[in-house]
């Protein structure tokens, strides 16, 4: 199987253009450090020594990289739909995950598994935010939901806003459940990429027992919350 | 840690409860460094905000009952760099932790091995500020082995540690835990000794080592025992934490501890130093404390996708009135 047919978009493009962004934005001592870091992992990965050099990377970023908000006009549009972070360690987290030896399907989802397992906070919204640029992307639906379940806003708005991950993958049990959530913990609806393209009627119905929910306690409704109803209704 | 005190004794012992006094240190600001919050409640991280606790430290230690496999440590060290990191933040308090293989869970050889392996993966992680709590508990043979092992796996990484010392036989444990730690070659600049008492103070200080004390009713230090220890030894490298944790204990210690010893006429500049610009400093050297940390709202680096749209707004959690009976 070659590497391009697991990933559904332009691999190459996608890495040169990150990769041309922390050349960029890097100091020259953190991109080197970055690149021959990753060489090196990989290089361990393939020969059979598992991931845990990448684990180790991953973790490092948040010591070599400055986490200082970036000031600088990003791209708009990338070859796989991943929405690009004002950050060097997100933008390098990103990059690092594109150097994953993709070949064995199964090294791929336990090296990269291994990394949502044990993240902090800004690493789960990198990884959140990289879902469409995994290898096997329907294999990350699973953790998708995960994303979805957690308490964190941060994570919450990484999987949730500027992602097209989740209208394209989810399943619409769980994509109604992403809306729901979305509507309880107060986000922006409009950012939902992809939203027009997966309304449904009961998703409609699950809406309209929140709004009923909300009036009887005499709580505030969500501003999108009557349009996004409306939406779902006339299919 | 367990009272000896029985319950009975207890309540008997008990006055009339009075409502909690903080006036003194209106518009003061506290650092706890040693805090396990993962078993407090928000009505917890409520108090500590509004008695002025911006930073705290949450160092890892075992759960009240032995783990059994690798996993549950590494759920617990993604929660103290994860969840109990942002439920800190929603009260404007900014959470650190220190990561280790505690000294009660070193005696399980297997398992411990493969924690040893783990730690890498978290101690570089953002809000780690050292490798703890580790040293002593029994002073067993396999306790000074891992003991051992993360003094090394802290001057690799170059962040401070975090030093529990025991609770039995603790002059002692405190004594070994530094003269291992000096074997070892760290700094003992970059080394702070906890749960000090009266017995175990001056050797720590005369050492070069920071002395910690733990403000713990019943078991531990009380803080008109610290004012003593003050008067006595003066301000540096000295700090105060609550330890607080699921026993009973006081997550108001740090706070509590500055009131009284402005009661009692310790300087000022004494006191802002032991209740929190000390413990910056010794733990501010794993450089993962902001310079502008206490002049900034709880701003826990996260998320930038968004620019502009701060995540974490700190204190944004609404309140609840614990004196009413409406709950709504």
């Amino acid at each position: 199987m070659s590497t391009q047919a697991t990933f559904t978009y332009n691999l190459q493009a996608q890495r040169q253009q990150l990769q041309d962004l922390l050349a960029e934005h890097l100091s020259p001592a953190a991109y080197d450090w970055l690149k021959q870091a990753a060489k090196d992992a990989a290089e361990k990965m393939r020969a059979g020594g598992g991931s845990a050099p990448f684990r180790v990377l991953f973790s490092r970023i948040a010591r070599k990289i400055s986490g200082e908000p970036l000031h600088a006009t990003l791209p708009g549009s990338t070859p796989s739909g991943v929405f690009l972070p004002a950050d060097r360690q997100q933008l390098a987290r990103l990059w690092v995950l594109l150097q994953v030896p993709p070949e064995n399907r199964e090294g791929y989802l336990q090296a990269v598994g291994d990394l949502f397992r044990r993240a902090d906070m800004r690493e789960l919204v990198a990884l959140y935010t990289a879902l469409p640029l995994l290898a096997y992307p329907e294999d990350w639906i699973w953790q998708c939901t995960e994303g979805i379940r957690s308490n964190i806003d941060g994570v919450l708005k990484a999987v949730m806003l500027h992602n097209p991950y989740p209208a394209e993958y989810l399943p619409q049990g769980a994509w109604n459940q992403l809306i729901l959530k979305a509507f309880f913990t107060d986000q922006d609806l409009t950012l939902v990429s992809g939203e027009p393209t997966r309304r449904n009627p009961e998703l409609a119905l699950a809406l309209k027992d929140y709004r009923d929910e909300r009036l009887a306690a005499g709580r505030p409704l969500h501003k999108d919350l009557e349009e996004m109803i409306k939406n779902n209704e006339t299919k | 840690m367990c009272s000896d005190a029985s319950f009975k004794e207890r309540n008997q012992r008990r006055e009339p409860m009075k409502s909690l006094d903080l006036s003194r240190i209106a518009g003061k600001t506290f650092f706890d460094p040693h805090v396990h919050m993962s078993a407090r409640t928000t009505d917890d991280y409520q108090a500590m905000a509004d008695a002025g606790i911006r930073g705290i430290i949450e160092p890892a230690f075992w759960l009240g009952q032995p783990r059994t496999g690798l996993s549950t440590f590494e759920d617990y060290f993604s929660s103290l760099v994860g969840w109990e990191r942002f439920r800190a933040s929603q009260f404007g308090i900014q959470h650190f932790c220190t990561i280790g293989l505690n000294s009660r869970e070193a005696n399980n050889a297997p398992l411990a091995q493969q924690v040893m392996e783990l730690l890498p993966e978290f101690i570089y992680k953002e809000g780690v500020v050292g490798i703890g709590e580790i040293g002593f508990d029994d002073q067993t043979p396999m306790e000074e082995v891992y003991y051992r092992a993360q003094l090394d796996l802290a001057l690799e990484a170059e962040l401070p540690v975090q030093v529990h010392t025991p609770h039995r036989d603790k002059k002692r444990g405190t004594s070994r835990s530094m003269d291992i730690a000096l074997e070892h070659g760290l700094d003992p600049g970059m080394v702070i000794i906890d749960h000090n008492n009266e017995e175990t103070v001056r050797e720590v200080l005369d050492k070069g080592f920071w002395a910690a004390f733990t403000i713990y009713p019943f078991t531990k230090m009380g803080n008109q025992r610290m004012v003593e220890v003050l008067r006595q030894y003066g301000p540096e490298r000295i700090m105060v934490n609550s330890a607080a944790d699921w026993g009973i204990s006081d997550p108001l210690a740090v706070p509590k501890t500055a009131a009284l010893m402005l009661e009692q006429g310790i300087d000022a500049d004494w006191v802002e130093a032991v209740t929190c610009t000390n413990a910056i400093r010794a733990f501010g050297q794993s450089g993962q404390i902001p310079d502008n940390f206490l002049d900034t709202p709880a701003a826990v680096n996260q998320d930038q996708k968004y620019a502009g749209n701060s995540v974490l707004r700190g204190g944004q959690q609404p309140r609840i009135d614990p004196n009413s009976i409406i709950i709504e």
